[in-house]
C-alpha cells in the first residue's frame, strides 16, 4: 500500500501528464484551424508591408546621401551569384570532359594490344 | 518510498542544485564537433570537410549532406554520440558538406545552385580526393531531399544513396504539410521582403510543431539534473537545436511552393533548373531510413522513395525514435550507425579512371 507522500507524488505526476496531453491536443487543434492560420498569415503580411515601407523610406534617405541602398546591394548579390554559377557550371563541364577522355583512353588501351596481337598473327 | 530510495533522492538534491547553478552561470560548455577534419574546398559559404580514419581507409568513402536549416554538426555532435566519428572509427573516409551560414547576399541562391552546383562540386571533389569513380551519398532531412534530387539527375558518380528521414511525399498528416498546403501564407512576399528567411522564424515554426515538447523536456531535465553525463548530452543537443541558420529566400520559395504546396516531386512534375526529376529513374543501391516517431518527416513521407525507385538493391530501414533521436540518441550506435557501416562495407566504390 502506498504511503501518503508516495500517493501525492503519483497523483501530481498523473495530473501533470494529463495536463500535458490536453494542452498538446488543444495546440494541435488550434494550429490546424484554418481561421487561426489565416489570422496569423494576415498579421505577418501586414508586418511585412510595414517593413517594406520602412525600407523604401530608408532607401530614399540613403540615395540622397549617395549611400548604397538595399536595391543596389541586391544587384551586386545577383552579379556575384551569377559569377559563382558560371564558374561551377564550367567546373562540371571540365569534369565531364575529363571523364570522357579517361573512358576513351581506356578503350584505346584495350584495343591497342588486340590490334598488335592481330598483326603478329 | 523506502529508506534507501529516500537517501538516494536526498543525495541527488544538492547535485541538482549545484548543476543548476553551474548551468545558469554558463560554466558547463558542451564539447561539440570534436572529430578532427580538414577543409578541402569552399564554394561561397559552403565548405567541404574531410574526416580521415587513423588507419588505412576502406573502399567506401561517403559524402554527407546535412539539412540546410541547421548546422552540420548534428552529424558529429559530441564524442561517443557522433555519426561521423563512428564511421571514421570503422575505417571509412567521411566527407561532409557544411552549407555555412547564409547571409543577405545568399538570398538569390536557388535549389538548382544547392543541388546541382554545390552538391555536384562536393561529389566531384570527394571523388578526386579519394581516387574513386563514385562515392556514397547520404542526405539528412532536407539535405536528403537534395541528395535524392542529385542522385536522380546526376547518377554517374553516386555509388549508393542513403536517404535519412528525407521528405519525398510532402502531403501527409504532419503540421508542416497542413500549414504549407493551407495557402494562407504568401511565401513569395515573405522571401521578397526578408531575403533569406531568418533563423528565428524557422525556429519558432519548428517549436510550434510540438508546443508541449518544451515543458516535457524541462521536466525531464529537472529529474535528471544530478546526472552530469545526461546534462552534457542535453546541453549539446540544446546548443545545436538553438543554433539554426537562415534559409536562402529563392530556395525557400521553390521548396515550400513546389514541394510542400504542390507536391510536384511525386507527381513527376518537379524540375531542378530545366531538368525534370523522375524518381523512378533512380537505379543505384538505395537505403531509405525512417523514424517511427518523426513529427517533422512522417515515416510515410520518407518511405515513399523506397516504393518508387527502380533500384533492385534497395532497403527500407524503419528505426524506432524521432527525427533527431535516431541520429544522436542513445540507440543510434546499434541502429543507424551500425546499419550504415554495414551498408558501406557491402558496397565498395570503384576506382577512378585516369587519362594516360
Amino acid at each position: 500500500m502506498m504511503n501518503p507522500l508516495e500517493f501525492q507524488m503519483e497523483m501530481s505526476k498523473k495530473m501533470f501528464s494529463e495536463w500535458e496531453k490536453n494542452m498538446g491536443e488543444y495546440f494541435d487543434k488550434t494550429l490546424r484551424d484554418q481561421g487561426f492560420l489565416k489570422l496569423v498569415s494576415q498579421n505577418l503580411s501586414q508586418s511585412l508591408d510595414f517593413q517594406g515601407e520602412m525600407q523604401k523610406q530608408m532607401g530614399t534617405v540613403l540615395k540622397a546621401f549617395s549611400i548604397p541602398t538595399e536595391e543596389s546591394m541586391q544587384g551586386l548579390y545577383k552579379t556575384v551569384n551569377n559569377l559563382e554559377r558560371r564558374m561551377l557550371d564550367l567546373e562540371e563541364k571540365i569534369d565531364q570532359l575529363e571523364d570522357t577522355l579517361a573512358a576513351k583512353s581506356e578503350a584505346v588501351k584495350e584495343v591497342t594490344p588486340k590490334k598488335a596481337q592481330g598483326k603478329t598473327e | 518510498m523506502k529508506a534507501q530510495e529516500l537517501s538516494q533522492e536526498l543525495w541527488k538534491q544538492p547535485k541538482r542544485l549545484h548543476n543548476a547553478w553551474k548551468m545558469m552561470m554558463g560554466e558547463i560548455q558542451p564539447e561539440l564537433a570534436q572529430t578532427p577534419y580538414e577543409e578541402i574546398a569552399t564554394w561561397g559559404k559552403a565548405r567541404l570537410l574531410k574526416y580521415s580514419p587513423k588507419e588505412e581507409s576502406k573502399d567506401s568513402p561517403i559524402l554527407m549532406i546535412p539539412s540546410i536549416i541547421n548546422k552540420y554538426y548534428v552529424l558529429d555532435l559530441r564524442p561517443g554520440q557522433s555519426y561521423v566519428e563512428y564511421l571514421v572509427q570503422k575505417g571509412q573516409t567521411v566527407y561532409l558538406l557544411d552549407w555555412g551560414t547564409p547571409g543577405p547576399q545568399d538570398r538569390y541562391l536557388t535549389l538548382e545552385d544547392h543541388v546541382i552546383r554545390f552538391i555536384g562540386a562536393a561529389v566531384r571533389t570527394a571523388c578526386k580526393d579519394s581516387g574513386k569513380a563514385k562515392v556514397h551519398l547520404m542526405g539528412y532531412c532536407i539535405g536528403g531531399t537534395f541528395a535524392i534530387l542529385y542522385a536522380a539527375l546526376r547518377p554517374q558518380k553516386v555509388a549508393s544513396l542513403i536517404a535519412l528521414t528525407a521528405p519525398v511525399n510532402f502531403h501527409d498528416e504532419g503540421l508542416l504539410s497542413c500549414w504549407a498546403s493551407s495557402g494562407h501564407l504568401d511565401i513569395q512576399k515573405l522571401a521578397d521582403q526578408m531575403g533569406s528567411i531568418p533563423a528565428d522564424f524557422l525556429q519558432s515554426s519548428f517549436s510550434m510543431l510540438m508546443p508541449m515538447a518544451s515543458p516535457q523536456k524541462y521536466r525531464n531535465l529537472s529529474d535528471k539534473l544530478w546526472d552530469e553525463d545526461f546534462l552534457d548530452k542535453f546541453l549539446s543537443l540544446e546548443t545545436w537545436l538553438n543554433d539554426n541558420i537562415s534559409f536562402p529566400g529563392a530556395t525557400y520559395v521553390e521548396y515550400i511552393k513546389r514541394l510542400y504546396e504542390n507536391n510536384e516531386l511525386i507527381k513527376g512534375k518537379f524540375s531542378v533548373g530545366k531538368e525534370l526529376v523522375d524518381l523512378s529513374s533512380i537505379s543505384m543501391p538505395v537505403l531509405t531510413v525512417t523514424a517511427s516517431q518523426d513529427h517533422i518527416v512522417p515515416p510515410a513521407s520518407a518511405s515513399y522513395l523506397h516504393e518508387t525507385i527502380a533500384s533492385t538493391d534497395k532497403q527500407l530501414l524503419a528505426l524506432k525514435g524521432g527525427h533527431i533521436g535516431i541520429t544522436v540518441g542513445s540507440k543510434a550506435k546499434e541502429g543507424l550507425y551500425s546499419h550504415t557501416a554495414q551498408w558501406l562495407e557491402k558496397h565498395p566504390c570503384p576506382d577512378q579512371r585516369k587519362v594516360s
